[in-house]
């Protein structure tokens, strides 16, 4: 594979280590943003731009739909209101299936459904006029649960379009993974344990709402500049919106105030709204979301009802798993098939079944359509079999730690529940690891029989989890595991990298600059790594599943290994030696022959382009295969994975029920950490969004939440950072990063990944801990007080 | 509509003259105006903290400030830390950079204008210190430690910027629906012919008021605000006559160090230093809470424990004195008429009175209680002489636990006369199923805060020997 040729050439180059790859180098974007010179979407301003909003459905089911824009036509300052029936093109928003419209048709799914939109001189007059749309049909029946939308007479949502496979009347999807027979290995299991875990929606609760700027531009081109993960998408909703081919359709990410899969495939709506008004009004416009209309109507983390069937042998290892996943998709499929997938094949969790089942499958309801999340439907099933380990472990007498110990991938020969023997599984070592960190051994006691009176002092317990996490997008979305870079080397020695990804306050573009570094043996200062364009890259596909720094950082490094050949062979010339002689130096290159010689990259660079050789360079990487049988969900899912262990230690306060915890370590196998600070700061940030998952974040809807008074049911009762309660400083815990490094041989200097692991693994590993001191199972997240007081009050019923 | 105003105020170094309708938000003056956008807007109610400036070296949230009232104020805002050119970055910027506490950077400037508030007074603050001080400042990406490492780097760098002087001009064209009065003595506001077709509104320190303003329709901002910001006649915190005297215009940020109130109303101190955040603290005051009439208000169950009175004055001049249990009539409506101002609540003070505060909330900051406690008790040695006991959030309006005194008084602070409390209070109580908390888990966290409160009360008894703490009259 041309990959690993490179890695070998780099390491015959490369005798005295990486120069740049491995450092906490400052990443050139911070400078910009703690100055407060970062432009986010809502701070572009254009001559004569004009502000647009959006008209919402107040209401959850409606059909016979009707807008009246009369009065909304008449408010001061508004230029023009728009609905479907204004859209030049494709009237759907372009993804998996094409059933989410742009703007509703006919019927509205779910509360804050887009029916139309105002564009205005000010945001304000925009904003007042949308309040004024008036919207109206006649309000169909409810459907609020997956339950309810499975029932035989449930009103349909979602049917599927002819031809597509394993999908059904309200399912957008399911899937079967199979493996053996699960069903009668469990007859013959010595211990078994059934059980049903559920976890709510959970909001990004990005810092930035969402928000573009469409601005039409000479000949019959259009630019959009704003908050996205994947500018490709955006570039193919605008250009379906429109109409028009993607050649004339620009998409330029702004600084992107946080995403964590919300800005995946919604940006695509805003953008193509903002382009459809746009080119309408031919004035630049820019639509900016306001918090509230964010939370009602931009995706969250699929609620989940997930069934775990599991068993061990009389020595207490694991037999046979069955698990059925039901994912509550809400109104449109949006990414639902593809995060269902992710569910399933995770969905057994890191062990050695020898029979596996799994069922899973995405369901349509009346409420915010669900999709991408740090994580992408394993924090659901994760929290399940995790926490479903703990109480198998109970049941079989040993300590969870020992149980994992016992029953965790630990040789190359464990398969995964689709059947893919894993490569490198550093598992043991990650539980190791996290699990010294909360002094495991001192810490650990034998739950509780019982919860401890009221007013006693608090309660101590340690909990812990294993993950594994697939990186990129694996069979799934395999015709999208591919990636471009342009790299170019300018005569003053300063370079110029573009990647299709983007950078969404991870780290993207340092970690691209430094392979860049590293890759050309030049100085991480004159890397300067370009704003995802989708004139410089071809589609790259998005920027989710811990992709970028394999697929991307692949790109860059096949670049720079071309225009480096150039460099080199000047470096030769100058030192008289042989290629094969030359060292990197991080500055240019030496002769190993000749330690005195020296030849700084700026003048490596000036001698090849006086000599005229190439020094750009545009390439391209595709993933190693990867393969899924539909029939039986066998295959090998996915390139590789991170292994990922959280430990936690937690205290309660047996009056209040809260939570605190007071450790947690979080160790993850990333491969190769190429900025060591940006890793420990994904994991720190990304396992206190699991805090958050765990601890407290759900969002209530009228209908399935009491209400206080007549309230229509649907309705999304907190929609607002007062309302949905995300950790704050003052909530954080001490959160230990551990990182692990089994360099990964397809990963640029062995890297795999880390965006998405640190949050997957946290909510099972502290309901363990809550387990473990307080002596109750609680089974839905969050583990907030009045779950951990149901709980109490069924077991001391149970008791009784 | 509004008429629009011309104000100066001083702003990073230099001096603005900005003219717009008087109560749009500071924030918008700052982007819109002036196109200073370092200054973000995550959620433009104050919860997220993004758009943190400094008001008169005080961290605040540029979205709750009004136009009217940064008039002859210092405001900072994070490009007054944007050196220009080579200069080099500042100390505190460049350990933020360093700790990689920037991730997507949409927090950091408010995170920076926070982190200056809390070192201009405290150079070497603890990691306590630090959370505290952030608390009002969501950060979605970092999980907050590399902030606080960051600022804990510091050692007593002096933090303040230095900018270049520099006049700001701008304007925002449109109109509003809201004009405003600055009132600076009562006697303008009793001298006020209140109209008829005013939506009036008094404005104080804007917590709640810019919040409806903002939102647009969540509840209405009204069209005519009475600015009281100025008016001196409502800052007072005083003892007269055995009866502590307290502004409307007081904040919670100095109920939380007044030495009166924590002397003798540590309910209220304890209340105080939990409401919202830093910034929330800086503006919000008493009066605003009492008359924004939130069942979740926390100024109710306290001020009921201390057998408060509510004392106001009318335009035309009259004024009334109501208990702070009758001023609210339901959720959101007091029973003061438009144009009723209060002016100070009154207390009885005694030495002999403890009293105690218990807050059940989601998390440690930025948290409207599920259900608060207050008790004040006044004892005669081990003996309670006088038991007021009250909840927030645990009906439509306070309630004061009439029963309580029957348990209470005439006993010591007995296991079995608490427990008669405990159930007399749930008794009183009517808590709601919602989504913030469950009845039975209200109604459980009351018995808590009531036992709590009461171990606490009997503590505090016992330390204060009767010596040492003279019998007034
Ligand atoms: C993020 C956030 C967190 C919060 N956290 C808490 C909390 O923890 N606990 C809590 O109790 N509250 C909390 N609040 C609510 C609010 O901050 C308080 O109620 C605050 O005390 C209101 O005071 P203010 O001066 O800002 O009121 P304003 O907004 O100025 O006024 C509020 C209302 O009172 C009226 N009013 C003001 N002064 C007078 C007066 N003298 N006479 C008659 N009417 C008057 C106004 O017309 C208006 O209707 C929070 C608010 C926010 C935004
Ligand atoms: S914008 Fe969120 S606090 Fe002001
Ligand atoms: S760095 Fe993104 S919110 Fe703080």
């Amino acid at each position: 594979m041309k990959n690993t040729m490179n890695q070998s050439e780099m390491k015959t180059s490369d005798g005295s280590g990486n120069k740049t790859v491995g450092r906490d180098v400052i990443r050139p974007d911070a400078l910009e943003k703690v100055r407060g010179r970062a432009r986010y979407a809502a701070d572009l301003r254009r001559p004569g731009m004009v502000y647009a909003a959006t008209a919402r459905s107040s209401v959850a089911s409606l059909t016979g739909l009707r807008v009246d824009s009369e009065d909304a036509e008449r408010m001061p300052g508004v230029l023009r209101v728009v609905t479907a029936a204004d859209i030049p093109g494709s009237t759907q928003v372009p993804l998996i299936y094409m059933d989410q419209p742009f703007l509703a048709i006919d019927r509205v799914r779910f509360h804050g459904e887009a029916v139309a939109l105002v564009v205005a001189e000010t945001m304000e007059q925009a904003r007042a006029a949308a309040a004024r749309v008036k919207i109206s049909g006649e309000p169909g029946d409810l459907v609020l649960t997956p339950e309810e939308a499975l029932a035989d007479d449930a009103p349909v949502i979602f049917s599927p379009p002819d031809g597509l496979r394993d999908a059904a009347r309200n399912v957008f999807k399911s899937y079967r993974i199979c493996r053996g027979n699960a069903r009668e290995a469990l007859e013959r299991s010595a211990f078994v344990i059934d059980r049903e875990y559920r976890t709510p929606h959970q909001e990004h609760a990005y810092l930035e709402p969402q928000g573009m700027l469409a601005e039409p531009m000479d000949g019959g081109c259009l630019h959009i500049y704003g908050s996205m993960q994947c500018p490709f998408y955006v570039q193919d909703a605008v250009a379906a919106i429109l109409g028009w081919p993607r050649s004339r359709i620009t998409v330029i990410q702004t600084a992107t105030g946080g995403a964590f899969g919300g800005k995946e495939d919604m940006p695509s709506i805003v953008a193509g709204h903002a382009a459809l008004l746009a080119w309408l009004t031919d004035r630049p416009v820019s639509l900016i979301y306001d918090r509230e209309e964010d939370f009602r109507a931009m995706s969250k983390r699929h609620p989940s009802i997930v069934r775990v069937i599991i068993g061990a042998d009389a020595r207490g290892h694991v037999t046979a798993a069955d698990v059925f996943v039901t994912l509550d998709g809400g109104a449109y499929a949006t990414l639902s098939p593809i995060v269902l997938w992710r569910s399933a094949v995770h969905a057994a969790g890191p062990y050695n079944w020898r029979d596996v089942s799994i069922h899973a499958q995405a369901v349509a309801t009346h409420t915010v359509p669900n999709g991408a999340f740090r994580g992408f439907g394993e924090p659901q099933v994760v929290f399940a079999v995790e926490s479903a380990m703990d109480e198998l472990a109970q049941r079989v007498g040993k300590d969870p730690l020992t149980f994992r110990r016992d029953n965790i991938f630990q040789y190359e020969t464990d398969q995964t529940a689709t059947g893919q023997t894993v490569t490198q599984p550093s598992l043991m070592e990650a539980l190791e690891k996290a699990t010294a960190a909360v002094a495991w051994d001192e810490n650990y006691h034998p739950p509780a029989d019982r919860p401890p009176d009221m007013m006693a002092s608090p309660v101590r317990g340690v909990g812990c989890s294993v993950s594994f996490y697939g990186v990129g997008l694996g069979a799934g979305g395999r015709k999208l595991a591919r990636a471009g870079a342009y790299v170019q080397v300018e005569v003053d020695g300063s370079v110029r990298v573009f990647i299709g990804n983007t950078e969404m306050g991870q780290g993207a573009r340092s970690v691209i600059g430094q392979i860049a570094a590293e890759t050309l043996s030049a100085p991480f200062e004159k890397i300067h790594v370009g704003r995802a364009d989708t004139s410089r890259v071809p589609d790259s596909g998005p920027t989710v599943a811990s992709r970028t720094t394999v697929m991307s950082g692949n790109a860059v490094m096949n670049a720079c290994m071309t225009i480096r050949a150039s460099l080199e062979t000047v470096a030769a010339e100058q030192f008289g030696c042989d290629r094969d002689a030359l060292m990197a130096t991080g500055d240019g290159f030496a002769c190993r022959l000749h330690p005195a010689t020296h030849m700084a990259f700026a003048d490596t660079v000036s001698h090849a382009a006086a000599a005229r050789l190439p020094l750009a360079s545009s390439s391209w990487f595709v993933s190693p295969p990867t393969s899924f049988e539909e029939a039986d969900g066998q295959g090998h899912a996915y390139m590789t994975y991170v292994w990922s262990a959280n430990a936690v230690a937690v205290e309660i306060d047996p009056g209040t029920l809260q939570v605190k915890i007071l450790k947690l370590a979080a160790a993850h196998d990333v491969g190769k950490a190429i900025n060591p600070r940006e890793v420990r700061g994904q994991i720190q940030g990304g396992a206190l969004q699991g805090v958050g998952f765990a601890l407290s974040e759900t969002i209530a809807y009228s209908g399935r939440t009491p209400t206080i008074g007549s309230m229509p049911g649907g309705r999304m009762l907190n929609p607002g950072f007062s309302g949905y309660i995300c950790p704050t400083a003052m909530d954080a815990p001490d959160i230990v990063p551990i990182v692990l490094e089994t360099a990964y041989d397809n990963g640029p200097y062995g890297a795999r990944g880390i965006g998405e692991p640190p949050l997957i693994g946290v909510a099972p590993a502290v309901a363990n801990a809550v387990a473990n001191a307080l002596g109750v199972r609680v089974r839905n997240l969050p583990l907030c007080p009045e779950h951990i007081l149901e709980a109490i009050q069924k077991q001391e019923i149970a008791h009784e | 509509m509004s008429k629009r105003v011309t104000l100066s105020f001083k702003l990073n170094g230099g001096l603005a003259t900005v003219t717009a309708p008087p109560a749009v938000s500071l924030q918008r003056i700052l982007r819109e105006a002036l196109n200073l956008t370092g200054t973000k807007n995550g959620c433009g109610e104050g919860e997220c903290g993004a758009c943190t400036v400094l008001f008169d070296g005080v961290a605040v949230n540029s979205c709750l400030v009004p136009f009217c009232q940064v008039e002859g104020r210092t405001i900072v805002t994070i490009e007054a830390f944007d050196h220009s050119g080579d200069a080099p970055v500042h100390p505190l910027l460049h350990a933020l950079v360093t700790h990689g506490a920037v991730q997507c950077g949409f927090c950091t400037p408010g995170v920076v204008m926070s982190a200056v508030g809390l070192l201009n007074h405290n150079p070497n603050p603890t990691r306590d210190a630090i959370r505290e001080a952030l608390a009002g400042n969501l950060c979605r990406c970092t999980g907050y430690d590399a902030i606080f490492r960051a600022l804990q780097s510091l050692h007593s760098v002096s933090v303040m910027p230095v900018p270049r002087y520099r006049e700001y001009r701008g304007e925002i064209r449109e109109t509003d629906r809201v004009d405003v009065i600055p009132v600076k003595h009562l006697e303008e506001l009793k001298a006020l012919e209140v109209l008829d077709s005013w939506d009036l509104r008094f404005l104080a320190g804007g917590t709640d008021l810019m919040v409806s303003k903002n939102g647009q329709g969540k509840g209405s901002a009204g069209d005519m605000w009475i600015d009281l910001a100025r008016c001196a006649e409502l800052q007072h915190i005083r003892i007269v006559d055995g009866r502590m005297r307290i502004g409307s215009g007081v904040t919670w940020a100095e109920l939380t160090t007044d030495p009166h109130v924590r002397q003798y109303a540590p309910a209220l101190a304890q209340a105080a230093t939990q409401v919202g955040s830093a910034q929330i603290r800086a503006k919000g005051t008493l009066g605003g809470n009492l008359a924004n009439a939130s069942p979740a208000g926390d100024s109710f169950p306290v001020l009921a424990a201390l057998k408060t009175h509510v004392v106001t004055v009318n335009p035309g001049g009259g004024t009334r004195t109501i208990p702070v249990e009758e001023l609210v009539i339901r959720p959101g409506k007091t029973c003061l008429n438009s144009g009723e101002c209060i002016v100070e609540v009154i207390f009885p003070v005694d030495a002999r009175r403890v009293s105690g505060f218990f807050k059940s909330v989601p998390r440690c900051a930025q948290a409207l209680a599920k259900v608060s406690v207050a008790i004040g008790l006044t004892m005669d040695g081990n003996v309670v002489e006088e038991a007021r006991v009250a909840l927030g959030a645990a009906g439509p309006r306070v309630v004061l636990v009439e029963r309580a005194g029957h348990c209470l008084v005439g006993r010591a602070l007995s296991p079995d006369a608490v427990s008669e409390c405990v159930s007399a209070s749930i008794d009183a109580a009517a808590p709601i199923d919602d989504f913030r908390a469950t009845r039975d888990y209200r109604i459980r966290m009351i018995e808590v805060g009531i036992r709590r409160v009461m171990a606490s009360l009997s503590r505090q008894n016992q330390r204060s020997s009767p010596e040492s703490s003279p019998r007034p009259e």
